[in-house]
């Protein structure tokens, strides 16, 4: 793999003033807007060196050259080069040897393919990962710590996998699966044939360069084993306003497994076929005027179920193999007439969308919070419907196991320093489920500036979602002062619940991701 | 761009004025708590958690675990929605929209 390879060559750039990315990826790589995007970035996280290595061709880079050149006999691999970025100036090896991972901001690899017949003759983005945005708005969920080389030694950055095609024998589709499932499968070598073997089925009529249809996608993940959940939206165009696709594509980032957006172009010369990109991570503005706004000044008199957590995302953090990695999209920007195809992928075991699970959870909230609110005076649960009377309740979905539930459960203090009785902790881990979602409760100020909440509901999400109320799904509620367990619907229809003490008075936190 | 897109508004469940209603004098020492009219549904086991285990949690506390009876507002609704949902899941693969 060509971000372990050995080097045949190492060269110290300096890029403090007056280096100019523009004219290095120019002089160099031809100057592509991904390959001068990786200049940006390390522009933006301060790089102050470079180091360029020429590497011989490995794994799923072999690989390619060899699917290449059984495409177009005239092929040739030209060049094969390494650049990672760096936080320290490195000037020669004495700098070099005093580098740890801490300075690194990123590394690519980057391949020149020619083929007479065809008339390419081109640079391309084979892989990149860079660290995320630092600012604490954004979080880059959909990221792992992937391991590459530089001269003799190997150093490690976290980031999201990133790949651009080269209309040889990757389109859009193979690179946006590459970036989401190496990550997912924490296998950064994931090449591009076993992805275009998955796609095929075999079929000799195969074009990768023509990309792949939605179905092909679908077997990829299957083939790799990621469950998934996936709408096609042109089939089902009147899903659009009841189950839009930022639904499905918020609780794939959401839960760090990442999501896949199939769009139609727009105007007058724009092809048929569409584009597909990867969705990585979200932006979080704890001071976002939208989801107050939206109640008082624009649904005025109408009916509100819930507001959703992302409503305070302002974009979503996407790749795109045309301009880079690491981009931001309003989340609203992709017209739903323009979405065709959405895929949020599962976490491992989950079998079905956590957007789902929030529209259930929503119902049991709904039915259960009115018999809650007539058992006592806790102020929370009064504060609670108060905000839910205007229309203010937040639901916020995301994945957790039983025992991670129970463990944050035992450490978790309510804003009073209270915290659960041990010996009911202790009780919980004998419920008989594994894979949750958890669909957190909370109101807006609590929400978004403290990042905590009011309770939670938890799904079994390992099994089919039962869409009624009578327990298949339902594991577990809690709110200020109560646990609610589900017991039975009795003969006549009418389902019970169970609710037991609980010691947490008020709010406690939101899961955070580590 | 406006508001409602910002926020996912789901306006198909549920009238919320029922909470209004809630304030209204309670009975709050009746062990169920009846909540407008019922809809039939299938009766199921209880899979993740026995009422053993409530009652054990409310002995904890000195206490015995407390039934609560509720009526699902809007659910068929809800219903509609995640069968339409899934139905479009399972019929996807007819009509594969090509990307490239």
């Amino acid at each position: 793999m060509a971000r372990l390879a050995k080097p045949s060559g190492i060269e110290f750039v300096c890029t403090e003033r007056p280096f100019s990315g523009f004219d290095f990826a120019e002089a160099r790589f031809a100057g592509s807007p991904p390959i001068r995007r990786l200049f940006s970035l390390g522009r933006s996280k301060g790089a102050r060196s470079l180091i360029v290595e020429a590497v011989e061709p490995e794994g799923p880079v072999l690989e390619e050259n060899d699917d290449i050149t059984s495409i177009a006999p005239d092929h040739s691999a030209v060049a094969l080069i390494r650049v990672s970025f760096w936080k320290k100036a490195v000037k020669n090896h004495a700098d070099f040897s005093s580098l740890t991972s801490r300075y690194g901001i990123g590394y690519a690899i980057l391949k020149h393919d020619e083929i007479p017949s065809r008339g390419i003759d081109s640079w391309h983005v084979f892989e990149a990962v860079f660290i995320g945005n630092k600012h604490h708005h954004n979080y880059l969920t959909t990221s792992g710590r992937i391991r590459f080389r530089c001269g003799q030694r190997h150093f490690s950055v976290t980031g999201s996998l990133y790949a651009q095609q080269n209309a040889i024998s990757k389109a859009c589709a193979q690179v946006a699966l590459r970036s989401l499932c190496a990550t997912y499968l924490n296998e950064p070598d994931l090449s591009f044939r076993k992805i275009n073997d998955l796609a095929s089925g075999g079929d000799p009529s195969f074009v990768p360069s023509a990309g792949l249809n939605s179905t092909q996608i679908a077997a990829v993940l299957k083939g790799l084993g990621i469950p998934y959940a996936e709408i096609n939206y042109e089939a089902n165009p009147s899903l659009r306003e009841p189950f839009p696709y930022q639904k499905l594509v918020y609780s794939g980032v959401e839960s760090g497994c990442g999501a896949l957006l199939g769009f139609r172009l727009s105007g007058p010369a724009a092809p048929a076929v569409g584009h597909v990109i990867p969705y990585v991570g979200h932006t979080f503005n704890e001071d976002a005027w939208a989801p107050h706004a939206d109640v008082m000044y624009f649904t005025v008199g109408k009916t509100i179920e819930y507001v959703p957590s992302r409503a305070w995302m302002s974009s979503f953090l996407v790749h795109d193999d045309n301009f880079g990695a690491n981009l931001c999209i309003p989340q609203n920007f992709v017209h739903r007439d323009n979405v065709g195809y959405a895929v949020e992928l599962l976490p491992r075991g989950y079998s079905y969308s956590g957007a789902l699970a929030e529209i259930v959870a929503s119902q049991y909230f709904y039915s259960l919070l009115p018999a809650l609110f007539s058992s006592g005076g806790n102020t929370w649960l009064r504060r609670l419907v108060d905000y839910v009377n205007q229309q203010r309740l937040i639901l916020r979905c995301v994945p957790i196991t039983l025992a991670a539930y129970v463990k944050a459960l035992g450490n978790a203090e309510d804003w009073e320093g209270m915290k659960e009785d041990p010996t009911s902790i202790t009780d919980l881990t004998n419920i008989n489920a594994d894979k949750l979602w958890m669909i957190e409760v909370s109101v807006p100020e609590v929400f978004s500036t403290n990042k905590r909440k009011l309770g939670e509901i938890l799904l079994d999400a390992e099994h089919a979602l039962s869409d009624k109320i009578d327990g298949a799904s339902f594991v577990l509620a809690r709110f200020p002062e109560n646990y609610v367990f589900f017991s039975k619907v009795t003969p006549s229809g009418t389902p019970t619940f169970l609710t037991t003490p609980s010691k947490f008075r008020s709010h406690l936190p939101l899961l955070r991701r580590k | 761009m406006r508001g409602d897109e910002s926020l996912e508004n789901h306006r198909i469940f549920v009238l919320l004025g029922y909470l209004d209603e809630l304030k209204l004098p309670i009975d709050s020492s009746q062990s169920d708590c009846y909540l407008w009219a019922l809809s039939p549904m299938k009766s199921s086991p209880t899979k993740y958690a026995s009422p053993a285990l409530a009652e054990k949690i409310a002995k904890n506390y000195g206490t015995t675990a407390r039934k609560l009876r509720v009526n699902m507002v809007g659910a068929e609704d809800v219903s509609k929605l995640v069968k339409k949902v899934q139905r479009a899941q399972v019929k996807t693969s007819k009509h594969a929209m090509q990307l490239d």
